[in-house]
């Protein structure tokens, strides 16, 4: 039998087996690739708010990763990491173009995002306050970070990658992206110590 | 702020905790309703596959499922090797597509507001009918990308020829080779040679000046010019043959009845209904396979209108005589709480023709 076996779809996929499966399709059926969008979407806006200064931009260049995507699903193979990976390289690339040429001086993450509701209660809305500005605090102290010790930080706790798509994602062997990982948060640990 | 100030502040939490609560952010409704709809506009303008970048281009109004293995085979079938570009025409060379293959060449020309359009091949059968158009940008205007659109079909008969799909290809920034399949209903086309008519409507370009920078996210940079083109010419349909078998298969409460099949040389289109599909079984992608006297014509592309099915197989067949086979699996998964699980549903109609 030539194609697609039947026997496939016998629910032993993983997730990045079911992303590759859907991403093939995706080369020529525009409901897979809306598959792809909607599977994904919302943790690459994840990675490009944490790379830019605004939601708009965020979104903006959201748009811009997925119509690259689009345009470039046909010469998509599979490797390290998989889809995943392939989808924030090139978000990746699309946050350093478009860092390149706004030319952006200030930190990306002076704007980061903030909680959209306020809860009423006076020490409520205190606590969160408080907790927004850690957030941000956090969030400065990564910007602050080696490039590839932040993008590491970032793919895995804004995009949610794991070792393996974040590896493929920098093009690094998955050993080695744990080693980054784990060098960063000792890095952002280190920062605390020397404030304290 | 230290560490154990940052931690005592809160409840405890672990600093990769509190890294993943610092960027778990939703995207604001609007913006995210402007991102899809951005997104839905890229993919209405697809140009997908080939050695550049390919589209697929589909009607509005009518859910189509692709199986990837029968559009690899397609677009094998209608891969263009560029003899000619920047402002001259292309010429095409198959790899093996029926259609194209065995189509009529034609080499009619317009232009139009500097958009040189030519006509390079038509083949029609029972089943469908294909056409293959070149434009080129003579001017050269900067466009990131030029193609076709709104071309339409009509030979005269009671029938229609309505589009099915399409793939184009972006020989150059200044021009596209695309391949459109149309189908005929209701019913089936008559052979015998007659007069055709191709109507362009219009050049769709991709203007890459008013991109990223100044432009909202909901900006689509493509743009639809007017030319209005018609193409005339003689063509053969080829004939093909018709089936009725009426038969159904039952599964866990849903019933598919194959109405009719029509065989053509290039494809064959088989045509049924469904009851028993809840609405979100009807989003759900469903996988049409049909084999006949032992041979697997592979998957088919399916498209459904409310209830109704109708599958065209990656190739055809000359003679219909001997068994045939369809058979219809639920490739749909599941997604809950994260975990991807494929329903595995199968139907089976078997039957023979003379």
């Amino acid at each position: 039998m030539t194609g697609i076996d039947l026997a496939e779809f016998d629910g032993s996929l993983g997730a990045e087996d079911r992303d590759e499966e859907i991403a093939a399709a995706a080369r020529t059926d525009s409901n897979a690739f809306a598959l792809l969008y909607r599977r994904h979407h919302l943790s690459v806006f994840r990675f490009l708010r944490a790379r830019t200064a605004s939601e708009d931009e965020a979104a903006e260049l959201t748009a811009v990763v997925f119509e690259r995507a689009l345009a470039a699903i046909g010469r998509y193979r599979p490797r390290g990491g998989g889809v995943i990976a392939w989808l924030f390289t090139i978000a990746r690339n699309a946050a350093v173009d478009a860092e390149r040429s706004r030319r952006r001086r200030r930190p990306v993450v002076a704007a980061a995002s903030e909680p959209r509701t306020e809860p009423q209660d006076p020490r409520l809305l205190e606590d969160s306050v408080l907790d927004r500005e850690r957030m941000a605090d956090l969030r400065a102290r990564v910007d602050r970070l080696p490039a590839v010790q932040r993008d590491a930080i970032v793919l895995r706790y804004a995009g949610g990658l794991t070792a393996r798509e974040m590896a493929g994602t920098l093009g690094k062997s998955e050993a080695a992206t744990q080693k980054l990982l784990s060098r960063a948060l000792a890095a952002l640990r280190e920062s605390y110590r020397d404030d304290g | 702020m230290t560490m154990d100030e940052y931690l005592a502040g809160g409840i405890g939490e672990d600093l990769e905790f509190l890294l993943a609560r610092a960027y778990a952010v939703d995207i604001p409704a609007d913006l995210g309703a402007r991102l899809d709809g951005r997104v839905s506009r890229a993919v209405g303008h697809w140009r997908p596959l080939t050695s550049t970048s390919a589209r697929l281009i589909r009607p509005s109004g009518r859910r189509l499922v692709l199986i990837p293995v029968l559009v690899l085979v397609l677009l094998a079938a209608v891969v263009v090797t560029v003899i000619g570009n920047g402002g001259t025409a292309a010429s095409y060379e198959s790899q093996g597509g029926y259609t194209w293959e065995h189509a009529e060449q034609l080499g009619l020309s317009q232009t139009v507001n500097g958009y040189k359009l030519t006509l390079e091949r038509a083949y029609a059968d029972a089943n469908q009918m294909m056409v293959a158009i070149t434009v080129v940008d003579t001017q050269n205007r900067g466009w990131h990308q030029v193609d076709v659109r709104g071309v339409s079909v009509s030979d005269g008969s009671e029938g229609e020829w309505s589009m099915n799909t399409g793939f184009s290809d972006p020989v150059s920034v200044t021009s596209t080779a695309t391949l459109f399949l149309f189908d005929y209903s209701p019913g089936v086309a008559a052979a015998g040679r007659r007069a055709f008519k191709v109507t362009v409507s219009s050049v769709s370009v991709d203007n890459p000046v008013s991109g990223l920078s100044g432009a909202g996210p909901g900006w689509d940079p493509w743009h639809d010019v007017a030319v209005n083109v018609s193409f005339a010419f003689d063509l053969t349909v080829v004939g093909g043959s018709e089936a009725t078998p009426r038969l159904s298969a039952e599964y866990n409460g849903v019933t598919f009845t194959l109405d009719r099949i029509v065989t053509a040389p290039s494809t064959v289109r088989v045509e049924l209904h469904v009851v028993g599909l809840t609405t979100s079984d009807a989003d759900r992608p469903l996988v049409f396979w049909v084999s006949h006297a032992g041979k697997d014509l592979g998957p088919g592309v399916s498209m459904s209108q409310g209830s109704r099915w109708t599958v065209y197989t990656q190739t055809g067949v000359d003679d219909p005589a001997g068994d045939w086979t369809v058979t219809i699996a639920d490739a749909a998964e599941e997604i809950a709480s994260g975990v991807v699980v494929p329903t595995g549903r199968t139907w089976t109609l078997q039957f023979s023709m003379p």
